[in-house]
């Protein structure tokens, strides 16, 4: 299953940077904050756990995730045969490799600016 | 991701580091672009200035306002009319600009006399329009005018006008960015929270960073209605100064163009605490998704889906047809800050373009990496690019069509290639499902124009063919296609009107009850 | 929290004057002060900051850029706990220096500079009020008293007549208010009663005399106010005298300037004496 995750992360990270924004927004800490809370409800989704959409910005978070959950299981049907550790395992690849590119890895100079 | 140096800026080192070939396997931490810095000395930039960003781009699209500059009548001339945001009342807006003419004795003796008596008289000669913006330029910037002290005078004296002063001199930033910054900013501390909105629906919504170009914005407007949201307040196309001023009681702002208007979100975000969902309204798939996530967001996909699936009935296959004919013609995408990324992967995926390079003229950093993740590889990427380098692109690229402004589209014309307008457009509105198609449609005519063909021929040494004297755009795009598709009874050519609009402004929407937070009030 | 505007002709003593006073009333009433300077001469905060030319608004903005300025990076604190920020400018000659104090004091104000904790702002405006850009610390908002620093010298009084015109036009639109003239002596003939009838004609008063003193030469060659120099001499008194009255000040005017005649008058009454 290792080729199938790393693969997939590849898949995953791929759609994500041709049809999403939310992991663009133009501050490093706001960028943490989508990333982290985004991803992890997309995989609660994706695992069929309970996900709690109680606040506004939770809720934007959960609509985000869940439009995208919906799109990944269309575009990628391989998906549905993962069970829930390959998942959280191929989310937390996913999420490494987006921190990077996003945010740790990023040349765009504006992301440190202490105003918005 | 490398720099690309361009042959004509090999004498400006600096330039390297704007420019960025996609190469295979690369990413976006390989290389960026830089971006929103102030324009190199040694190239011509084609960007406006921070007035410009504030006035004409951001504050004008406003409809029930008299929009003043204070400042020479240059500054005012040269920012009207040169963008087509129209609106519902007969474009007010449009067909009227307004300026205090300051000169070399005002700068000298102070501006504020003629100031205020602008303002009265502007008022007076439109007594039904009741607010008003006033933007400094670079001449009231400098003798220091005091416009808040004079419009709180005027406010004191006429109780029933409100105006909004604008403080964005042309000099204020690196380019017309700097400019929308300083009004989202002033905007949201001088005027968002004075105004207490009628709420009748429970889902509220504020349509940010869209300015009605063409009738984009009743598009979109339409559609949510369509869901039952309410649009308390589009900033600003077509937007009224009134609901602009109750922005803070949304319980969504929906984003679209995030280079202009983002600053504005993030306060709200930050004071108000509504939260910010960028979509894109460009493309079937992208604004399905977003009509989606909007949906989500309230609960109400299902009717997301209806209208979602009802559009895409009626235009796919129009869309299909442009598809079919447009694959593989290559496009510089060359617009000023966010289209680029709102384009560059839909116009690929669902009209088979091949995007060969992109651009931003007063983009920041941001918008580079959301437009280099969105195009294919093998693209140019440029930042704040000057004449010189499009054309020696162009040269080196040969795009079958550029989509940019109309001055560097004149440029392109020259070198004969075909060229649209991506910031006032041809025949739009481009946004939604049936102005995709017309974007599609547009293409379609530019690249395939019988016209166009001729502009290659040198009729003093090249041989005209005399037994061929009548040429369609589709004996052009047809002559490769197979008969399945040229026969096809499903896909068609555009059948929508001239004017979409018209149907839009007379539309009646479904009602959707109140129920929820404000049922029990 | 007040925030007081010092004016008052080139040269006549408004920096030293008021860094004294703010020294004052930091040591000798335990106040809390913050002066923003705005002299593109950048020179309204070394005796509080000993000596030293603190990197000023401006400079920051030009090499790096407005975002990059916050708080902590141009504000500095010295003598007393007083916060000091330079707005800076151009050279002699050339830019526009009310510009640069416009932007500066937007800056500051953006970002939050004036906190609430503060009992007093000064600003310290330079010289000769030349353009709007200068009156921007008695806009609305900003400073709303205003202290005028003349001596017994024609010149000085003219100066002072003149800044009052500027004022009586805010006075309309902010509400700022003159608090009074403060006399740095030069050890004029009559220099006090020349300034009371001065005062007294255009609606207010003389709040203080300071008398002329080596000692606050001796404090500045030291890079100090006079205040943590030699908090116990006579001079170190005068100022704690000032710093009084302002602080207790209740009497606020719009000033009422004299016509040129006028002023021409008073100054042969005074001067053809002797």
């Amino acid at each position: 299953m290792e080729k199938t995750i790393k693969d997939g992360v590849e898949s995953l990270m791929d759609y994500i940077m041709k049809n999403c924004l939310w992991q663009f927004n133009s501050r490093t800490w706001d960028r943490v904050e989508q990333n982290k809370n985004i991803l992890e409800k997309a995989t609660q989704i994706m695992c069929a756990e309970e996900v709690s959409k109680d606040t506004p910005s939770e809720r934007y978070y959960w609509a985000e995730a869940q439009q995208m959950v919906e799109s990944f299981l269309e575009t990628f049907p391989w998906i549905k045969t993962m069970n829930a550790t390959e998942i959280k395992e191929m989310m937390a690849g996913l999420k490494k490799r987006l921190d990077y590119q996003t945010i740790t890895g990023s040349l765009n100079k504006e992301l440190d600016d202490p105003n918005y | 991701m490398s720099y690309h140096e361009f042959d004509c800026s090999k004498c400006i080192p600096e330039r390297v580091k704007h420019a960025v070939d996609k190469n295979p396997g690369e990413e976006l931490s390989d290389a960026l672009p830089l971006g929103y810095l102030n324009t190199i000395p040694g190239s011509l930039s084609e960007r406006g200035c921070a007035y410009c960003g504030a006035k004409h781009v951001i504050g004008t699209p406003m409809k029930d306002v008299i929009h003043i500059s204070h400042g020479p009548i240059g500054c005012t001339y040269d920012t009207w009319q040169t963008k087509r945001y129209i609106s519902d009342n007969d474009n007010f807006q449009l067909k009227y600009t307004f300026a205090t003419d300051m000169k070399e004795k005002n700068i000298i003796f102070g501006a504020e006399k003629i100031l205020k008596a602008n303002i009265i008289e502007a008022f007076k000669a439109f007594p039904k329009i009741k607010r008003m913006t006033i933007y400094q330029t670079c001449a009231s910037a400098l003798i220091g005018d005091d416009i808040e002290a004079v419009a709180q005078d005027v406010m004191d004296e006429m109780p029933d006008v409100d105006i909004f002063v604008c403080n964005s001199p042309g000099f204020a930033g690196p380019s017309q960015s700097g400019g929308h910054h300083k009004i989202n900013i002033a905007w949201v501390n001088k005027k968002v929270g004075q105004v207490e909105p009628k709420i009748t629906s429970d889902h509220v919504i504020n349509y940010v960073g869209e300015y009605n170009i063409q009738g984009d914005q009743e598009v979109m407007v339409d559609y949510f209605k369509r869901m039952g949201l309410q649009v308390l307040s589009t900033f600003t196309g077509n937007g009224s100064y009134d609901e602009l001023r109750s922005m803070h009681r949304a319980d969504l702002n929906v984003l679209e163009c995030a280079r202009s208007a983002e600053y504005i979100c993030n306060e709200l975000r930050k004071r108000y605490g509504i939260p910010r969902m960028d979509i894109d309204g460009c493309g079937f798939e992208p604004l399905s998704s977003s009509l989606r996530k909007i949906g989500l967001f309230f609960g109400i996909e299902d009717r997301a889906n209806a209208i979602i699936e009802a559009e895409t009935k009626r235009w796919k296959p129009e869309l299909d047809w442009y598809k079919e004919r447009l694959q593989g013609k290559k496009v510089c995408l060359w617009p000023g800050g966010s289209k680029l990324w709102h384009w560059a992967h839909a116009i690929h995926a669902e009209m088979g373009l091949e995007v060969v390079s992109v651009y931003t003229k007063f983009g920041h950093q941001g918008d580079m990496e959301k437009g280099i993740s969105r195009c294919e590889v093998g693209a140019l990427a440029i930042d704040d690019p000057n004449e010189l380098e499009s054309v020696e692109a162009m040269y080196k690229l040969k795009p079958d069509l550029i989509i940019t402004g109309k001055r560097p589209g004149e440029v392109a014309k020259k070198i004969r290639v075909p060229y649209l307008n991506a910031h006032a457009y041809h025949n739009g509105p481009y946004k939604g499902y049936e102005g995709w198609v017309r974007f599609a449609r547009d293409i379609y005519n530019a690249v395939y124009s019988p016209i166009h063909q001729l502009a290659f021929v040198d009729i003093s040494k090249d041989e005209i063919a005399t037994d061929q004297s009548f040429v369609t755009r589709q004996m052009l795009s047809d002559g490769k296609l197979s008969a399945d598709v040229v026969n096809s009874t499903v896909l068609h050519e555009y059948t929508g009107e001239f004017d979409s609009l018209k149907r839009l402004r007379n539309a009646k929407y479904p009602e959707f009850p109140l129920q929820g937070k404000l049922a029990a009030v | 929290m007040r925030k007081i505007a010092i004016y008052g002709k080139g040269g006549i003593g408004k920096s030293t004057t008021q860094q004294n006073t703010a020294a004052a009333m930091a040591h000798f009433f335990n106040k809390k002060v913050f002066i923003h300077g705005c002299d593109p001469k950048a020179d309204s905060t070394r005796m509080i900051l000993g000596g030293m030319n603190q990197k000023t608004l401006m400079d920051m903005l030009r090499d790096e850029g407005e975002e990059k300025i916050t708080v902590e990076r141009v504000v500095k604190e010295g003598y007393g706990g007083i916060r000091c920020v330079e707005s800076g400018g151009p050279e002699p000659g050339v830019g526009c220096a009310g510009r640069g104090v416009i932007t500066s004091i937007d800056l500051m104000e953006k970002n939050g500079a004036y906190t609430d904790d503060l009992d007093f702002v000064f600003f310290d405006v330079l010289g000769d009020v030349v353009c709007g850009g200068f009156a921007m610390p008695i806009r609305e908002g900003k400073a709303q008293e205003v202290y005028i620093v003349a001596s017994g010298e024609m010149m000085a009084i003219y100066a002072a007549n003149n800044i009052c015109k500027g004022l009586l036009k805010y006075a309309k639109q902010s509400g700022v208010r003159l608090g009074g003239i403060i006399c740095n002596s030069r050890n004029v003939d009559r220099e006090k009663e020349f300034l009371g009838e001065f005062t007294a004609a255009i609606g207010t008063r003389m709040i203080h005399f300071v008398p002329r003193d080596n000692m606050v030469q001796k404090a500045e060659f030291n890079k100090k106010t006079v205040v943590e120099y030699a908090p116990d001499c006579n001079q170190a008194n005068e100022y704690r005298l000032l710093a009084e009255k302002i602080m207790e000040n209740e009497s606020f005017v719009i000033p009422k300037p004299l016509s040129m005649n006028e002023l021409e008058a008073m100054v042969v009454k005074y001067g053809i004496a002797d």
